[in-house]
């Protein structure tokens, strides 16, 4: 059985700044719809399951649209919109660092997705865990590393994003794998300790 | 070992970002429908003013100069004031978070008027007198304007997060009103010329709602008038405290207020005191609907089901009973009842024009391949293929379709 999956007509970046910018109401909405997906999760991945991503989320387009009248369409919509939430994550990340760090099952839960039939309580464990790790570096090298590490982009692109220079950009991410490096050994160390005592 | 060479640690980073990659959030379609309706409303208030922003200077610049500017005039106000807090001088306006341009413009040179007008980012105008002194805070649950002296006028109209003034203890909050608040030495006076607001002083006293058109004077605590040293010994004078008239409007109407600024439990609270005290209001589906809401995100899915049946059940079908039915199907679903599937299937044929319609066939089709597999969500995926083929959820479904399209193994 097959199925046959009709495609959206495609705007080009500045067509659809355009379409807004000269009113056409869907034009946003279009906008919103093929890019909040990638948005949340980007928030997720920086900040953690936290409960007011959602806030985020809207801020981010919330300031997105008022921010087309100066998108020149030298990066793609993507980078700019990344741009705007990157500084809301860090404002947000800055603001969390004196909140204690919990987790709700049920939104890591959520975190996988639809594909969560297969995942158990070990995958949340261990996705919990990850969390807890990334939430104690900096979230200036947070956010580097899950843009370069994660979200595949080069550090000239993180660079554009963060607007920083591209070694500046490789210099944060290179920082965020060494803090990680040294929670993990810490970790492991504290395992074995814990292992041997 | 040549130190470039990657280490077991580096694998483990590298797995720790592949876990990462693997997080693909689900936004919850209480949320979706929230936002959807908060910036459909801002898209239907006209497009965003265009601005030339080709010469902009770089933002660090920009955000260099802004500090640099915000930390002369703090320096002033502590010399002229012995402020202890960071303002800044009239008339200013400190916006200190959430810029709304990411490419922001700069500052431009005021000529000194009697006021100047500023847009906040929720589309708010805040109209400056020369003698205000006021800051501009915006934060995920609203704007809020920190009054030292002065005047100010705010517009805010059909606001989705509230505007809140705030004069040391006093707080005034509103989400659609026009509104002057001036400073005096001793009150906060507000002329409200349309709409309401709420006055709250403190998290222990309830929250004061004010709809009529006029002058309502609030006395303020002491932090202004140590500033400029002139405190009264005797204090200041209190006005005679009006009984407070509870109604189920504004009880309602400060339930949302709390709500709003993340105070969900006494939100709740007023909502379960307007069911008891006022259970023939035409507020209490609402009511209910909320507090099931509030329930649900906070795992409380008994509770959440209590408030949600009776309003999915009722006779008449509306908005607010298919709002209850779907996420009386959430809850289902969150706890991978038995019924998950019943109540999908009765939310289907109740409201088949739903534009929910389309994430409920999705889980039963999901539900359904994992129960019988391919052959029992055949019927699902072409009825999806039929209604929802160019959807944003039709991608998802791809797992399913790569299973059920290969050939069966013998």
């Amino acid at each position: 059985m097959t199925l046959a999956l009709k495609k959206r007509p495609s705007y080009s970046d500045a067509e659809q700044v355009a379409q807004v910018l000269a009113g056409d109401t869907t034009a946003f909405t279009r906008i919103y719809t093929d890019h909040h997906p990638r948005v949340f999760a980007l928030l997720t991945r920086i900040l953690g399951p936290v409960p007011d991503r959602d806030d985020l989320l809207q801020e981010s387009f919330l300031q997105l649209y008022h921010a087309l009248p100066a998108f020149r369409g030298d990066s793609s919509l993507a980078t700019f919109l990344y741009r705007i939430v990157s500084r809301i994550a860090v404002k947000a990340g800055k603001r969390k660092r004196r909140e204690p760090l919990t987790f709700d099952s049920e939104i890591l839960e959520r975190c996988f997705g639809d594909n969560n039939a297969g995942k158990d309580a070990q995958d949340r464990q261990l996705l919990e865990q990850t969390f807890t790790l990334l939430l104690q570096i900096r979230v200036e090298r947070r956010i580097a590393f899950v843009l370069n590490a994660v979200e595949g982009l080069s550090y000239q692109e993180v660079g554009r994003v963060l607007d920083i220079a591209p070694d500046a950009a490789k210099q944060r991410c290179l920082r965020a794998r060494r803090d990680l490096k040294q929670l993990l050994e810490k970790r492991q160390s504290e395992y074995r300790a814990g292992d041997i005592q | 070992m040549n130190s470039n060479e990657p280490t077991a640690l580096d694998a483990q980073v590298d797995n720790l970002a592949n876990q990462l990659a693997a997080v693909q959030p689900q936004l919850d379609d209480l949320a979706h429908a929230r936002i959807g309706a908060a910036l459909q409303e801002m898209v239907e208030a006209g497009p965003p003013s265009a601005v030339p922003m080709q010469s902009a200077p770089p933002a660090k610049r920009i955000y260099a100069l802004a500090f640099a500017l915000v930390a002369a005039a703090a320096v002033v106000a502590l010399l002229v004031f012995g402020a202890s807090e960071q303002t800044t001088t009239a008339p200013s306006l400190a916006v200190h978070d959430n810029a709304i341009s990411p490419e922001p413009a700069p500052p431009k040179q005021v000529p000194h008027l009697e006021y100047q007008e500023q847009e906040l980012a929720d589309g708010t105008t805040l109209r400056i007198h020369d003698d205000a002194e006021v800051s501009v805070k915006s934060l995920p649950t609203g704007q809020r304007l920190h009054l030292a002296q002065g005047t100010i006028e705010v517009y805010g109209s059909h606001l989705e997060r509230p505007i809140t003034i705030v004069v040391n203890d006093v707080e005034v909050s509103f989400f659609d009103a026009v509104i002057s608040a001036s400073v005096t030495r001793k009150n906060l006076v507000i002329t409200l010329s349309s709409g309401e607001f709420s006055i709250h002083r403190d998290r222990n006293t309830a929250p004061k709602l004010v709809s009529a058109p006029g002058e309502t004077s609030i006395p303020i605590g002491d932090s202004s008038a140590k500033r400029t040293r002139a405190r009264s010994k005797k204090g200041t004078k209190e006005l005679p405290q009006e009984p407070p008239v509870t109604t189920a409007k504004t009880l309602y109407l400060e339930a949302e207020v709390l709500m709003t600024q993340g105070r969900s439990d006494e939100g709740v609270e007023k909502l379960r005191t307007l069911l008891s005290m006022f259970p023939q209001d035409h507020r209490v589906d609402d009511a209910q609907l909320d507090i099931a809401r509030i329930a649900y995100r906070q795992n409380d899915f008994a509770t959440s089901r209590t408030f949600l049946t009776p309003l999915a059940q009722r006779a008449t079908k509306n908005a607010l009973s298919q709002s209850a039915h779907y996420l009386l199907c959430r809850v289902e679903i969150q706890q991978k009842a038995l019924g998950r599937d019943r109540c999908i299937k009765s939310f289907r044929a109740t409201y088949p024009a739903s534009h929910r319609d389309e994430e409920l066939l999705r889980v039963q089709i999901e539900v359904a391949h994992k129960r019988g597999g391919c052959a029992a969500a055949e019927s699902l995926l072409s009825e999806f293929s039929r209604l929802h083929a160019t959807s944003a959820n039709a991608g998802r479904l791809a797992p399913h379709l790569r299973r059920c399209s290969e050939p069966e193994r013998p």
